[in-house]
């Protein structure tokens, strides 16, 4: 045992909160430490010091005159709020088994209500994946592929140089609405997944896509959003592109319904009635 | 009243428990006599406590009138079936640290009248008499001062108050290990500062 564990084994030993194994370990150092043995006499002095503070006591004088104000402050404020009062009430009565219980179950139906009613707003009910984490991201998974085709086609190349394939999807919900309504939702979602051009040999570049998202919590009512390529991993997280980019200004011009370019795709006009 | 978190026996111990548990239902359904009784049993030793973290028998009864308030309103959260010291002392460490945080300047003020006190008189040599005794004693909260907050109080309620670790840990909400190692570190750094204070060997 080298001199400063014996130090720290000492701090405890004088208040003897030391296993005795250990303070046989200790003895056998101190004999052959004057040091230690001095750092002992001192902590030992120091603690009988402190028990020295104890001398100090309360007088009685005190604590009546203690007790009698204090007596006079609580009639002077009877009036506990009505927090201390429920939380009283309901610490009192937690207690009671009955009553435990009964707050556990009317927990659980609350809880279960709430993600019940929060669960909607946070995914769409067909399971896809697509929502808005704030006022200008939208947050896209792979799953946009199961959703409903409504063309492929070559002719919407966005640099204008190229024909490449392009996918147009939409989320199976606001199709439906669409077809029953002739109207798109709140929270349609439209991706447009096309070839990459900048890439030679066409299938090895990644596709890009861009989406669309009508959403009141977007200034114009529609917003969109393009997915941009890091690395080995597309970032499936998209801010609202500016008016600057063109899009809105252009969907929302051409677009025979709302914001979407129906005149083009048959699927959707004969979803609409319109042949 | 030495009954801290009670060394009695265990049948007398049961007894203290159901007195206890009679005297906060009964306080709690308005029984100003019943809260009496119950500040009695307790006062003695709050009101000492306060009195060794503030030093000053004015602040020290302010204070302990304050924690009885405190634990008049919320007594609903006090487990009658537990002793009622270590809440009742972490009340009082939190009611102190309070008056200590407003008076600050009076405390600095208090502390130079000491160290003032210390100076002008360190040449006595009069180990025995009662002003050698009280010259020690303030020269050891000085001591304890200087410590950090957690181990001051770690050795204050082991040293001081006669605590056990585990009865220093629940007034501390702490773990037992860790208010070891803050009592064995209290202890080495007490040694030390008091050994600079006397200007000899640490």
């Amino acid at each position: 045992m080298n001199c400063a564990r014996s130090r720290k084994l000492l701090a405890l030993c004088v208040g003897e909160e030391l296993p005795p194994d250990t303070t046989h370990e200790l003895r056998v150092h101190l004999e052959n430490c004057h040091e230690c043995r001095e750092c002992q006499s001192r902590l030992e002095e120091n603690r009988n010091l402190l028990r020295s503070l104890r001398q100090e006591v309360a007088t009685p004088a005190a604590l009546a005159e203690m007790r009698s104000n204090l007596f006079e402050r609580i009639e002077g404020d009877r009036n506990l709020g009505w927090r201390v009062q429920l939380e009283r009430f309901l610490m009192g009565e937690w207690r009671r088994p009955r009553f435990a219980v009964l707050c556990l179950m009317l927990l659980a139906v609350v809880s279960a209500t709430v993600l019940t009613q929060l669960r909607p707003a946070s995914a769409n009910r067909d399971g896809t994946l697509a929502l808005m984490t704030n006022s200008d991201t939208l947050r896209l998974s792979d799953s946009f592929r199961d959703w409903v085709l409504i063309g492929t086609s070559s002719q919407f190349s966005h640099s204008g140089t190229t024909a490449l394939p392009q996918n147009v999807y939409i989320n199976p919900e606001a199709y439906r609405t669409y077809q029953e309504t002739g109207k798109f939702p709140e929270g349609t979602v439209l991706v447009l997944e096309a070839s990459n051009s900048e890439r030679a040999g066409g299938n090895r570049g990644k596709p890009s896509l861009v989406a669309s998202v009508k959403s009141r919590r977007l200034p114009d009512g529609w917003g969109y959003f393009q997915f941009t390529d890091s690395g080995r991993q597309r970032t499936m997280d998209a801010q609202a592109l500016p008016e600057t980019a063109g899009c809105l200004a252009c969907h929302r011009d051409r677009g025979a319904t709302d914001h979407v370019f129906t005149q083009f795709y048959p699927v959707l006009r004969a979803a609409s009635g319109v042949l | 009243m030495e009954l801290l978190m009670s060394r009695a026996p265990e049948e007398e111990r049961t007894a203290q428990i159901i007195e206890a548990e009679a005297l906060v239902g009964r306080t709690l359904e308005g029984d100003y006599g019943a809260f009496e009784q119950w500040v009695l049993q307790h006062e003695r030793r709050v009101m000492t406590f306060a009195m060794r973290l503030l030093r000053d028998r004015e602040d020290a009864q302010d204070a302990t009138q304050e924690v009885f308030f405190r634990a008049f309103r919320f007594l609903h959260r006090l487990d009658p079936r537990r002793p009622a010291e270590p809440w009742l002392m972490r009340i009082t460490i939190n009611v102190c640290r309070d008056i200590q945080r407003k008076r600050k300047r009076a405390a600095a003020l208090s502390e130079l009248q000491v160290t003032e006190s210390l100076s002008s008189s360190s040449g006595s040599g009069d180990q025995h008499s009662e002003l050698a005794q009280e010259q020690q004693r303030q020269l050891l909260w000085k001591a304890l001062d200087e410590l950090p907050e957690k181990e001051r109080m770690a050795l204050i309620l082991r040293d001081v108050e006669g605590l056990s670790t585990s009865e220093a840990a629940e007034v501390l909400a702490s773990s037992e290990t860790t208010v070891r190692s803050q009592i064995c570190r209290g202890r080495l750094k007490l040694k030390e500062i008091l050994g600079r204070m006397k200007g000899g060997r640490p």
